[in-house]
């Protein structure tokens, strides 16, 4: 499970990096493709935002498995949790 | 022309290529292109079908090109091109490395200077993989992105055997693949760049999924992927566009060109088309000067015209 604090903290990052407009809610299910109509170089931006924003490396074999808000702030708790260890 | 006939073709230079290696490579390079030759001169539908489409192309362009000789060159380019770099496999360094004239190296390795990686800015004109075959053989840390090349020599086999973070297989890329598997690869070609190698991908790919851009080449308008732009913008890589020539002596003619910058904001505006664009024109120029190097691009079936349904409709 990841805080509230850092899934807003992710949603903050994917609207910034995708230039999500600010009428469109983003919630913890809300799906990088299918709700948020991101496409691939988006993606990417918002990948590079993440790993810039939490100072964390996305591996790119994960890229498919984060198909949500959720998704990414447990990968994000995940690599700090990997790297405090 | 027909597959039967691509397929008999294919076996008899899988059958010949190990004797023609034994020869002078030049001399066995121009043997190749005497089968393409060989093959216009018996066919008289391969014959009026290449000087059909050479006379088209001469007409859109504007140039002065001989039609029979320009068709009959063409001919015997197209068999060495398909033949890729299998000429080369299992030749010495030394002998393959006289197989090559090479210009202006010196874009390449400056671009490589600046600590960036470099994008190897390739098409389909000319010998299009054996630049590729020269970046290996001069052991430069290289990477295709793009599909997998198929029917290459087992020398260039063997380079695509890297694994890991930075390794190749990862990198050949599908026409299949989703968004969140497109946005992978771009990410990992990224890594490939900001690691400080080169990433060779194709500048003339017709595409119609995300990221393609529309461009005008040899008179009509068709879809190119914009891969190779957003790459660069996404990591300021510098791109150094390359041609490799098959001449008429038998050997591999490089030129590298000087090297450019896409700025980052390019994926976000219409000048992903404007750099689609000037690159197609720079491949339009090579074709302009170099007609028998144009392999298939005479033959490509024009996306603007107008459908059966639209031209009854009008």
């Amino acid at each position: 499970m990841s805080s509230p604090s850092l899934v807003a903290e992710v949603a903050d990052a994917v609207r910034s990096a995708a230039k999500i407009p600010s009428n469109v809610a983003i919630t913890d299910n809300s799906r990088l493709i299918d709700d948020l109509n991101i496409d691939s170089l988006d993606l990417v931006g918002v990948l590079l935002q993440i790993q810039d924003h939490f100072d964390i490396v996305i591996d790119d074999d994960a890229v498919p498995t984060l198909s949500t808000v959720s998704d990414l702030a447990r990968y994000v708790a995940q690599q700090r949790g990997a790297a405090a260890a | 022309m027909q597959r039967r006939a691509l397929n008999i073709r294919k076996g008899l230079l899988r059958i010949i290529l190990p004797a023609l290696r034994r020869l002078p490579l030049p001399l066995a390079s121009r043997m190749v292109a005497g089968i393409g030759r060989t093959e216009y001169n018996l066919h008289s539908e391969l014959r009026l079908a290449f000087q059909t489409a050479v006379e088209r192309a001469r007409t859109t362009l504007g140039c002065g090109w001989d039609i029979s000789s320009t068709s009959l060159e063409l001919a015997g380019n197209q068999v060495r091109w398909r033949t890729r770099d299998l000429l080369l496999d299992g030749v010495s360094d030394d002998r393959a490395g006289r197989m090559f004239l090479v210009d202006d190296r010196r874009h390449l390795d400056e671009a490589l200077a600046l600590g960036k990686g470099a994008i190897i800015l390739a098409c389909h004109f000319g010998a299009h993989l054996l630049p590729a075959h020269w970046l290996f053989r001069e052991k430069y840390p290289l990477r295709f992105y793009m599909e997998r090349p198929r029917h290459v020599s087992k020398y260039m086999a063997r380079q695509f055997e890297s694994e890991g973070p930075l390794g190749q297989d990862k990198l050949f890329i599908s026409r299949q693949g989703d968004t969140a598997a497109a946005a992978g690869s771009i990410l990992r070609a990224s890594r490939v760049l900001q690691s400080g190698m080169l990433i060779y991908i194709a500048g003339d790919v017709r595409w119609a999924g995300q990221h393609s851009q529309p461009a005008t080449f040899l008179g009509h308008t068709f879809h190119f992927s914009a891969t190779w732009v957003n790459l660069a913008a996404l990591t300021g890589a510098p791109v150094v566009p390359v041609f490799c020539q098959m001449q008429n002596d038998g050997r591999f003619h490089i030129e590298y060109h000087p090297r450019f910058h896409v700025p980052g904001d390019a994926v976000k505006t219409a000048q992903a088309a404007h750099w689609v664009q000037s690159y197609i024109n720079l491949l339009e120029a090579q074709v302009r000067q170099h007609p028998t190097n144009s392999n298939e691009y005479f033959f490509w079936p024009a996306e603007d015209l107008p459908t059966e349904g639209e031209t009854k409709a009008a």
